[in-house]
């Protein structure tokens, strides 16, 4: 059942064993995998459901009905970089480019060898990965959708020396209509809202949406379940109260931590809010004589991760001309002719594996404040990264790039990019965005030093446990969301071990999405 | 919250800045659409993001002829050359805090102009 609080004439009281809030990547596998073992689990999400008969791919509607704050949402710090997250039922995997990669071996090893993480093995989560894909059907995007853009990249990057890839995605009959980002309007997009959500819905699990959870009840040093108000906009403000012996948050690595401190709960460590990665990417716009028309296809169809090892990744995107227009340097009489050349326009991605870390705190209202200062390391990265993007797009013939550095000119040739290398470019001159908010509560085996346990359990407060990208101790260098929940999953699973101690014991499998 | 009556003529009188009429693409500015997406688009976010942009247009229309450097002159009551070249002044200020606050200006007017079926028309988008 899906209910929405907008529904409700009274206050609104319930018990379950398990409450889940947030249903991105992190909570949605969580309540379907521990209402399949037969918990009663009430799964709670602040935005609200909007099927694809709602969306129609207009860029306005969707930022306004399924991103957070309009998208505007903004870390403060040098340079300024925003930070699109979702708010609808499905979370921000409904938003995203549907791009699915498992996490590096290297990263964990990195994890086991510097900060001393065990019980977390590969293979386990090799079957993990692979069950999910399955489920997801995560597949190559096929070449036929991949639009010029794409092509042009390839084309670009193999003249290079450069080895391009098809990316995978979570879709089924993708019709390249290049919306992602605005939720699917055709529902090929396997987000959370098409796949694990009515498979929740069906083993169980009850759905409130417009919840807004503001408080995490306690008992003697164990969780008791949450509180909080209707987020439907009304001014009746329904209260609402879920009583449970375990809470799981998935409010995602900016939320969950502002919920902890605004409750003062889970934080002897201190590291609530703290170690914030976000993945930013920077990027490159080329200009071909030829008309490409990058709308047309799937915007994130391809990467290279040649440059992975040193924390760069080249990833697709293109976006629709209101957002384009806001994206492209200089306005006024110049912008305006480059917008009158759209069709001639490509666009790629740099994203860095960030060393830099930045904070989750309290801010005015509900809000939180996000600070983050990109270091000499990640900007290092980011002209290396831009410098050869930049390389590839002229390789394809481009007859003119532009750059997301404050005061570097259009490039027209490969001996402009001296001029890249030559001038002192500060963190500040960069145009950055940022998609994969990352580590502010972060999983490690010491509780002066983490937030939860291997098993997603804080440390401090028993049945409270945090299952999102907030877990993740640092940067991955590639899209998280399978990771988180592959995680999600295997915490559902150490749950569900833990009650079959006492009780019979259920087994799981995925079934095959509707 | 909505935008003061001196806070919608200096946001009307970017957007003929920043979109000026002419070039490639014939179409103008509608001014009563930016304004209602501002409008919009403001009850939608953060305080935060509410105070930084009536912070932005504060500055813009009473110290913007500053960066110029020039006498002393509102914005909105510029003339076109003069407001111009005080908006590129902002957008390519050295304090990355005032070209922040100039893209956040931005994205109230840029998307409903490009959104505009005439703009889509004439660039030759179709969605």
């Amino acid at each position: 059942m899906i209910q929405d609080m907008s529904e409700l004439a009274s206050d609104l009281t319930a018990t379950a064993d398990v409450v889940v809030v947030g249903s991105g990547a992190g909570g949605a596998p969580m309540a379907w995998r521990l209402a399949s073992g037969g918990l009663r689990v009430i799964l709670l999400e602040e935005g609200r459901q909007h099927d694809t008969k709602e969306r129609d791919g207009d860029a306005m509607r969707a930022t306004a009905d399924l991103y957070r704050d309009n998208g505007a949402v903004f870390t403060i710090g040098s340079p300024p970089i925003p930070l699109p997250l979702g708010r609808t039922l499905g979370g921000t995997t409904v938003i995203n480019s549907g791009t699915c990669f498992r996490l590096p071996e290297k990263v964990l090893r990195r994890w086991k060898s510097d900060l001393g993480l065990s019980g977390l093995e590969y293979p386990q989560l090799t079957v993990l990965y692979g069950e999910l894909e399955q489920y997801l059907n995560v597949i190559e995007t096929p070449i036929e959708l991949m639009g010029a853009n794409n092509h042009l990249f390839m084309e670009g990057a193999k003249a290079l020396g450069l080895n391009p890839r098809p990316i995978r995605r979570n879709q089924r009959d993708c019709m390249g209509r290049g919306k992602c980002v605005f939720g699917c309007p055709e529902g090929a997009k396997q987000s959370m809202d098409r796949t694990f959500i009515p498979d929740a819905v069906k083993a169980g699990v009850t759905v409130i949406t417009s919840a807004r959870v503001t408080k995490v009840l306690t008992d003697k040093g164990c969780v008791a379940g949450v509180s909080g108000r209707s987020a439907a906009g009304d001014s009746k403000a329904i209260g609402f109260t879920v009583n449970a012996p375990k809470v799981v948050l998935s409010c995602g690595a900016v939320h969950t931590p502002l919920l902890l401190l605004r409750n003062g709960l889970a934080n002897r460590s201190g590291e609530v809010g703290r170690n914030l990665r976000i993945h930013p990417a920077a990027k490159v716009i080329a200009m071909f004589d030829e008309e490409i028309c990058s709308y047309d296809g799937v915007p994130q169809a391809v990467y290279a991760d040649d440059l992975s090892d040193e924390g760069i990744m080249f990833e697709g995107f293109f976006l629709p001309p209101q957002l384009m227009s806001v994206a492209l340097p200089g306005d006024g009489r110049c912008l305006k002719e480059y917008m009158a050349a759209y069709n001639h326009m490509a666009g790629f991605g740099i994203m860095v594996s960030d060393s830099s870390h930045g904070r989750v705190r309290r801010g005015l209202g509900d809000s939180p404040l996000l600070t983050y200062d990109l270091n000499r390391e990640d900007l290092a990265r980011f002209i290396k990264g831009i410098d050869v993007a930049a390389r590839v797009y002229l390789k394809a013939g481009a007859r003119e790039v532009l750059l997301p550095v404050h005061g570097i000119p259009p490039i027209r040739n490969e001996a402009d990019l001296e001029f890249l290398n030559s001038t002192r470019i500060r963190a500040a001159d960069l145009e950055l965005t940022a998609f994969h908010p990352l580590g502010t509560c972060r999983m490690g085996d010491d509780a002066r030093s983490s937030v939860v346990g291997p098993s997603l359990e804080s440390h401090d407060i028993s049945g409270l446990y945090i299952a999102d990208a907030s877990v993740l101790p640092t940067g991955l260098g590639v899209n998280p969301q399978m990771t988180i929940m592959a995680l999600s999953l295997r915490a559902a699973g150490l749950i569900l071990e833990s009650r079959e101690k006492s009780n019979t014991g259920t087994a799981n499998r995925m079934t095959s999405a509707p | 919250m909505s935008l003061g009556k001196r806070e919608r003529v200096t946001l009307l009188s970017l957007a003929a800045a920043l979109i000026p009429n002419g070039g490639s693409i014939d179409v103008q500015v509608d001014g009563a659409a930016t304004l209602a997406f501002a409008d919009r688009f403001l009850q939608g976010t953060p305080i935060t993001v509410r105070v930084a942009v009536r912070l932005q247009l504060w500055f813009l229309e009473y110290l913007g002829w500053a960066l110029i450097p020039s006498w002393p002159v509102r914005f909105s009551r510029s003339a076109a050359q003069k407001g111009m070249a005080i908006v590129a002044a902002v957008r390519e200020h050295r304090w990355h805090l005032l070209r922040g606050g100039h893209r956040l200006l931005a994205l109230l007017i840029l998307p409903v102009y490009y959104a505009d079926p005439l703009v889509s028309d004439a660039i030759g988008y179709s969605s």
